[in-house]
C-alpha cells in the first residue's frame, strides 16, 4: 500500500534500482573504477551538501565535508559490509565529517541540549506558508548540530530511525531522544503557527 | 493507568517516522490507533506535518560541484587499481614488475649473462674479415689473451673474445694458415680443446 507520504521519497532513501546501482558502483569503486566513483560522487553531491550544510549550519565548510567524505568513500571502499545500503554507510561518514569540520573550525555546539538556551522564536506577524517555513527553518538551524541531523534525516531524507541510528553511529534510543527533545525545542513555535 | 500513558507516550515518540512513512506494519497500526483516540497525539501530529513540510519545501543550491570535484581528483592521484586487486592476482603483478625491472637492469648495466659460449655453438661476436676463420679455445687457469697471441704466433690473429671464467675464448685466424695456428695451439698443454667452429 502506498504511504500518503510517498510523495517525498524523492529526497529520501534510494529505492531498489538505485540502491543496487550504488552497490554496483561501489564494486567498481573498490577495483579503482574512477568513472564509476564520479558517478557516485555526482548523484550524491547535492544530497551531502544539503545534509552537511544542515549538520555544520556553516556554507564554507560544506565542500571540504563533501570531498572528505567521497575520499573515504575512495579509499575505504573495500570496508562497506552490505548490512547498510551505501548510502546509508555514505550519510554516515559525512554526518562524522561535518562533527569534525565543525570542530576544527570552532565555536562547535557540543553542549547537551539542557545547556542550549530557548530558541528565539521570529513568530511571524501573518501565518502565510512561506513566512511559516521560513520560520520553522530558522529555528531548526538554532538546534544542536546531532539534532539538526536526526529531523533532517527524518523530515527532509525520509530515513527511518534505525537508519538514522546507523548514520549517526547511536543506539535507537538515542535517536528517538534527540528527536523528542528537537520538537520540545520547536513546539513553541510550532503550536503558534498553528494556532494551538 | 501509569502504564497506558507509557504506552502512549512510546507510541508517540513514532510520530515523526509515522509523518515520513517508515515504521513498519505492526508500528503504523499502533500509531492509527492512537491517532483514533488520542488529542494529544493529533496535535504532534499536526505539528510534525508542518516541520516536515518546510523542511522538504526548503531547496538547497548545491553549488560548485565541477570545481569540487576537480579538487578532489587532484587530492586521488594516480590510478590505485593494483591495491585492490585480489591478493593472488596483486603477487602475480608485483612479481612480473620484479622480473621486467631486473632483467631491464641488468640488461642497461651491461651485465647481460649470454649468449652463452660453449665449445662448438657460434656467440654474437665482433664483425670479423671474410677470410678469416673462428677458431674456439678452451684454456687452463692463467692463459690470457695475450698468451693466447703468442701461442698463435701469427700477426693477423685476432682475441674476438678473450678466455671466460670456464676458460671459453675465441679467435679469428687466417683461412691460409689456420691449421698451422690450430696446431701450435693444440701443442701447448695449457689449452685443453681447440677447433674451427662454423661462422
Amino acid at each position: 500500500m502506498q504511504s500518503p507520504n510517498d510523495r517525498f521519497r524523492p529526497n529520501g532513501a534510494p529505492d531498489g534500482a538505485e540502491a543496487a546501482d550504488d552497490a554496483a558502483c561501489l564494486a567498481a569503486v573498490v577495483r579503482g573504477d574512477r568513472e564509476a566513483f564520479e558517478r557516485l560522487y555526482r548523484r550524491y553531491y547535492e544530497r551531502l551538501f544539503r545534509f552537511s550544510l544542515r549538520v555544520t549550519g556553516r556554507t564554507h565548510l560544506v565542500g571540504d565535508v563533501i570531498n572528505e567524505t567521497m575520499m573515504v568513500v575512495w579509499r575505504r571502499a573495500s570496508e562497506y559490509r552490505a548490512a547498510a545500503q551505501v548510502s546509508t554507510w555514505i550519510f554516515g561518514i559525512a554526518y562524522r565529517k561535518s562533527l569534525k569540520a565543525l570542530a576544527r573550525d570552532g565555536r562547535h555546539n557540543t553542549e547537551s541540549i539542557d545547556d542550549v538556551p530557548e530558541i528565539e522564536l521570529q513568530m511571524p506577524e501573518t501565518v502565510d506558508r512561506e513566512a511559516m517555513h521560513a520560520a520553522i527553518r530558522q529555528a531548526v538551524a538554532c538546534l544542536p548540530p546531532d539534532h539538526r541531523a536526526v529531523v533532517d534525516l527524518t523530515f527532509h531524507f525520509n530515513r527511518s530511525y534505525e537508519e538514522i541510528a546507523q548514520i549517526l553511529g547511536c543506539p535507537v534510543g538515542t535517536v528517538k531522544s534527540r528527536m523528542f527533545h528537537a520538537r520540545a525545542k520547536l513546539r513553541p513555535l510550532l503550536g503558534h503557527l498553528l494556532g494551538d | 493507568m501509569m502504564n497506558i500513558l507509557d504506552t502512549r507516550d512510546a507510541v508517540r515518540e513514532l510520530l515523526p517516522w509515522h509523518e515520513n512513512g517508515t515504521l513498519n506494519d505492526i508500528e503504523r497500526e499502533r500509531v492509527r490507533a492512537l491517532l483514533a483516540t488520542d488529542l494529544e497525539a493529533n496535535r504532534q501530529r499536526r505539528e510534525l506535518h508542518a516541520l516536515r513540510e518546510a523542511l522538504v519545501d526548503e531547496s538547497t543550491l548545491a553549488s560548485d560541484m565541477g570545481s569540487n570535484l576537480q579538487r578532489l581528483r587532484a587530492q586521488m592521484g594516480p590510478s590505485r587499481a593494483i591495491a585492490y586487486m585480489p591478493m593472488t592476482t596483486r603477487w602475480l603483478a608485483i612479481a612480473a614488475s620484479a622480473i621486467v625491472t631486473l632483467g631491464a637492469a641488468t640488461f642497461y648495466a651491461g651485465t647481460r649473462v649470454g649468449p652463452y659460449q660453449t665449445l662448438t655453438a657460434t656467440a654474437a661476436l665482433e664483425p670479423v674479415a671474410a677470410d678469416a676463420d673462428l677458431v674456439r679455445v678452451d684454456v687452463a687457469a692463467g692463459v690470457d689473451a695475450a698468451a693466447l697471441l703468442q701461442l698463435a704466433a701469427d700477426p693477423q690473429v685476432r682475441v674476438l673474445s678473450a678466455p671466460s671464467e670456464h676458460g671459453v675464448a675465441t679467435l679469428a685466424v687466417p683461412h691460409a694458415h689456420a691449421q698451422q695456428i690450430i696446431a701450435r695451439l693444440n701443442a701447448d698443454p695449457r689449452l685443453r680443446f681447440v677447433a674451427q667452429v662454423p661462422r
